[in-house]
């Protein structure tokens, strides 16, 4: 398939996704929003504020020259972590976590942000030190401290589940810039130890992987969230109750518009509807890697890697939690769920994508300021 | 001409198309339900005969008005078997026991028996929440009605709450909701009834003495989901094995309200909800949830509502003292219930009228540290005082204003005075709504 194909391919997808998310988020927040803002279209009319702007944003990036948004990376790296400093001071506290700024309408969420600045200045980078990427002190420690310091700013917020988001993206990229495995596979294992420290070390956070292993323990408290998840999914059957019909969505299932939207599709449009959500990801992640490798440029491929690995990564994460293969993690479905910074940052990632793809198809080594 | 004739022929036609024009319809008894019932069957064009085995001032009164309506075949005093005989159906009060001399003869014969609630629901464009259960019945109807109002749904509350379903029935439309308070008595009769959401609140083992066992009794009360189909809810107190049990055999959606942590169904409430909300609360949740209602706004309703006047009203506070008028307790059952819904150290007023129930049940309870006084007044005192035996804390009194002041001396500051009479008013009063106000202005003279 030629570049301009997987574009128009992926284009198909990406509208499939926002259609499909607009009409899920609008009847699983009907209630919610009718209920505190006194009409149904409260959060329909943020999500579509939402896809607006990332819509918007997505349209400059794609004017914006392509070595000007290289450069740009490292910027946005920066302003991000400053961000992310502010938020963890200043954040609003919601549940017991500093993760948002409130401006008007919109909330705010500096992580989101950092997780997209961090894949294209590591983009960058990698290209840039492919040479010596094979040395562990002037190869793979830049990369990993500024992804260590990054995630570790999520960290604290606390935010775990974007933090190994943050982290499995940046292997993914050092893999398909081929690090040394034996390196590699030493950050997984540390990685791996640190995790589980983290995880015994907080009350809430063993209760979820408790409740992962055995919701049925528990049904009424820490188990309560991921069956009601199931009885959705279960009802809905193989074609579903139709679209609308939802019950779960009346206040049964918790986060029904956000994290566990993919519940209500598979409530309301049934096996039918959860596996065409799958599919169109998998083809996403087939479009996107496809695009990868027909990259002319080192840094075009792992900012499409990138992208496209965060992306689908998400997506994968957030099912499996619905389908109770995962422990409950905040994660949003991408390009689906609601959620205003998220869907923002979304939309520009593919955006970027569509530029990465473009840029493939122009380029001409001998003609590139960064071909060095 | 034609518009005339055309809406009073609708009117008649009930919901299966059956016309009740011109049938000769017996109500049997005169008291509140009685009367809505045939004013409506007479507004349908029925032939209604009124049959009434007392012969009272009220009967009469009542008799008087259904007269001036026009309603002329009307029968104080005693029952003939003719009005039987002749009748194409038969509603029947909640007041009538199932051992009345014309139930016989109408099961004999084989004439169709229907509650007024029944008849009401043959005619009812809305669609129905239908409450029961032993206690909390009425707060709940109220405190539902309540949020749906709030939400924009114009409400109706009716049943046993003081004014009959047929009563109502002329205000309402496709677009109201009724919120019926149904008795297990009324649902001996409803063969067709079908409640959008029915909710059963919990199962005491009150009124006994008109159901032969407990078996029964919930088997009267699971009449409500009889006729639902998967498209109509059940709200049920999962905190109840027998509800549960019950749960398993429904063909409506389940939903879940009340403690039990073992508890793993679709449709229940996250725990949290569970430890902030009374059961009766948690239940006008999930229906209100049904209805289309979203949590916040039934949430802020259920804050801001007062509670219904005899039940667990909070009357004042005398000398540190807090004084508790539940006079709608006539059943060891509401007593117990009452005790659990107080807290600290409690003085209880109770007795009155003995209908023979048993009052083992509550002899536990008031055994307990926090009860600091219990003080007993009416005719079943003297068969409540033994069972007490050993209580160095029971006090018997001839009046209910003797028993306020004593319950006074007894509790100290903090502690609450419970008048929970857990028995029927008669001996001292006319009703319990009468028992209830003096005990009020007792209090207010303290």
């Amino acid at each position: 398939m030629t570049p301009r194909r997987l574009r128009q391919l992926l284009l198909v997808i990406i509208t499939a996704l926002l259609g499909l998310g607009i009409v899920a988020v609008y009847s699983s927040s009907a209630m919610a929003s009718e209920a505190t803002y006194g009409g149904s279209v409260h959060f329909i009319v943020n999500h579509l504020v939402s896809i607006a702007l990332g819509l918007a944003i997505g349209g400059i990036c794609l004017m914006i020259p392509y070595d000007r948004l290289r450069m740009s990376g490292r910027w946005m790296l920066l302003a991000s972590v400053v961000l992310l400093v502010l938020v963890d001071c200043f954040g609003q506290e919601v549940g017991g976590a500093r993760r948002w700024f409130r401006i008007g309408r919109l909330s705010l969420q500096p992580s989101e942000f950092a997780q997209l600045s961090l894949v294209i200045y590591l983009a960058d980078l990698l290209a840039r030190r492919s040479a010596n990427l094979k040395e562990l002190w002037r190869g793979l420690m830049p990369p990993l401290l500024i992804t260590g310091m990054t995630a570790g700013l999520v960290l604290i917020q606390p935010d775990l589940g974007t933090t190994i988001a943050m982290g499995a993206v940046a292997l993914l990229l050092l893999a398909v810039a081929k690090a040394r495995w034996q390196h590699l596979a030493w950050v997984v294992g540390l990685a791996s130890i640190a995790l589980i420290f983290l995880i015994a070390g907080e009350e809430y956070r063993r209760r979820r992987i408790l409740a992962f292993l055995d919701p049925w323990a528990d049904p009424q408290g820490s188990g309560y969230q991921i069956l009601q998840s199931y009885f959705a999914m279960a009802d809905g059957g193989l074609m579903g109750r139709g679209v609308g019909a939802s019950l779960q969505k009346l206040f049964f299932l918790p986060s029904a518009h956000t994290d566990f939207i993919f519940a209500i599709i598979g409530e309301e449009l049934g096996l039918v509807g959860t596996t065409a959500v799958i599919a169109l990801f998998g083809l996403f992640l087939a479009c996107g890697f496809r695009i990868a490798l027909a990259a002319q440029d080192l840094f075009s491929k792992y900012l499409v890697c990138g992208l496209v690995g965060m992306l689908g990564l998400e997506a994968m994460v957030n099912m499996a939690v619905v389908t109770g293969m995962l422990p409950t993690k905040g994660l949003p479905l991408p390009l689906i769920s609601y959620g205003g910074t998220s869907m923002i940052m979304n939309l520009i990632a593919c955006a970027l994508i569509f530029q990465a793809s473009r840029h493939a198809e122009r380029f001409d080594p001998t003609q590139s300021a960064l071909g060095r | 001409m034609i518009l005339s004739s055309a809406a009073p022929a609708a009117r008649s036609t009930d919901r299966f198309g059956a016309s009740w024009e011109g049938r000769r319809v017996l109500v049997i008894g005169l008291g509140r339900s009685g009367s809505a019932a045939a004013r409506w069957l007479h507004q349908v064009h029925a032939h209604v005969c009124i049959t009434e085995a007392r012969d009272t001032e009220a009967t009469r009164q009542a008799a008087q008005e259904l007269r001036a309506l026009g309603i002329e075949d009307i029968e104080l005093g005693a029952h003939s078997r003719a009005l039987v005989d002749g009748a194409d159906a038969v509603i029947v009060s909640p007041g009538v026991p199932e051992s009345a001399e014309p139930i016989h003869w109408i099961v004999e014969r084989g004439v169709p028996l229907l509650s007024e609630v029944e008849l009401a629901f043959r005619f009812c464009p809305s669609p129905i929440v239908a409450i029961t259960g032993t206690n909390g019945k009425s707060t709940a109807v109220m405190l539902l009605a309540d949020v749906l109002r709030a939400a924009g749904r114009p409400a109706i509350a009716c049943g046993n709450v003081g004014i009959p379903f047929c009563h109502v029935l002329p205000q309402l439309t496709s677009e109201t909701v009724a919120v019926v308070e149904v008795s297990s008595f009324q649902l001996m009769g409803c063969e067709t009834f079908r409640p959008k959401v029915g909710v059963l609140l919990n199962i005491g083992t009150n009124h006994l003495d008109r159901h032969r066992d407990p078996a029964a009794y919930l088997e009267a009360k699971a009449r409500l989901f009889q006729r639902q189909t998967p498209e109509d809810w059940a709200v049920l107190n999962g905190a109840d094995p027998h509800l549960v049990a019950l749960g398993e055999s429904l063909r409506a959606q389940r939903v879940w309200f009340g403690d039990n942590r073992s508890n793993s169904s679709a449709f229940i409430l996250a725990p949290q909800t569970q430890r902030a909300l009374a059961p009766g609360a948690q239940a006008v949740l999930q229906a209100a949830r049904i209805l289309g209602v979203a949590d916040p706004l039934a949430w802020q309703v259920m804050r801001a509502f007062r509670g219904l006047e005899h039940r667990m009203e909070f009357v004042g506070t005398v000398h540190g003292v807090q004084y508790v008028n539940d006079s709608k307790s006539t059943t060891p059952d509401s007593l117990l219930f009452a005790l659990k819904r107080t807290p600290g150290p409690v003085v209880v007023i109770l007795g009155g009228r003995d209908k023979g129930m048993d009052f083992h049940s509550v002899i536990t309870p008031l055994h307990d540290a926090r009860v600091k006084g219990i003080v007993l007044i009416g005719e079943s005192r003297a068969r409540i005082r033994p069972l007490l035996n050993g209580s160095t804390i029971v006090h018997e009194c001839g009046s209910l204003a003797e028993a306020v002041r004593t319950a006074g001396t007894l509790a100290e500051p903090g502690t609450t005075v419970l008048f929970s009479p857990a028995c029927a008013s008669f001996d001292m009063f006319k009703n319990f709504e009468e028992r209830g106000r003096a005990f009020k202005r007792v209090v207010q003279q303290l």
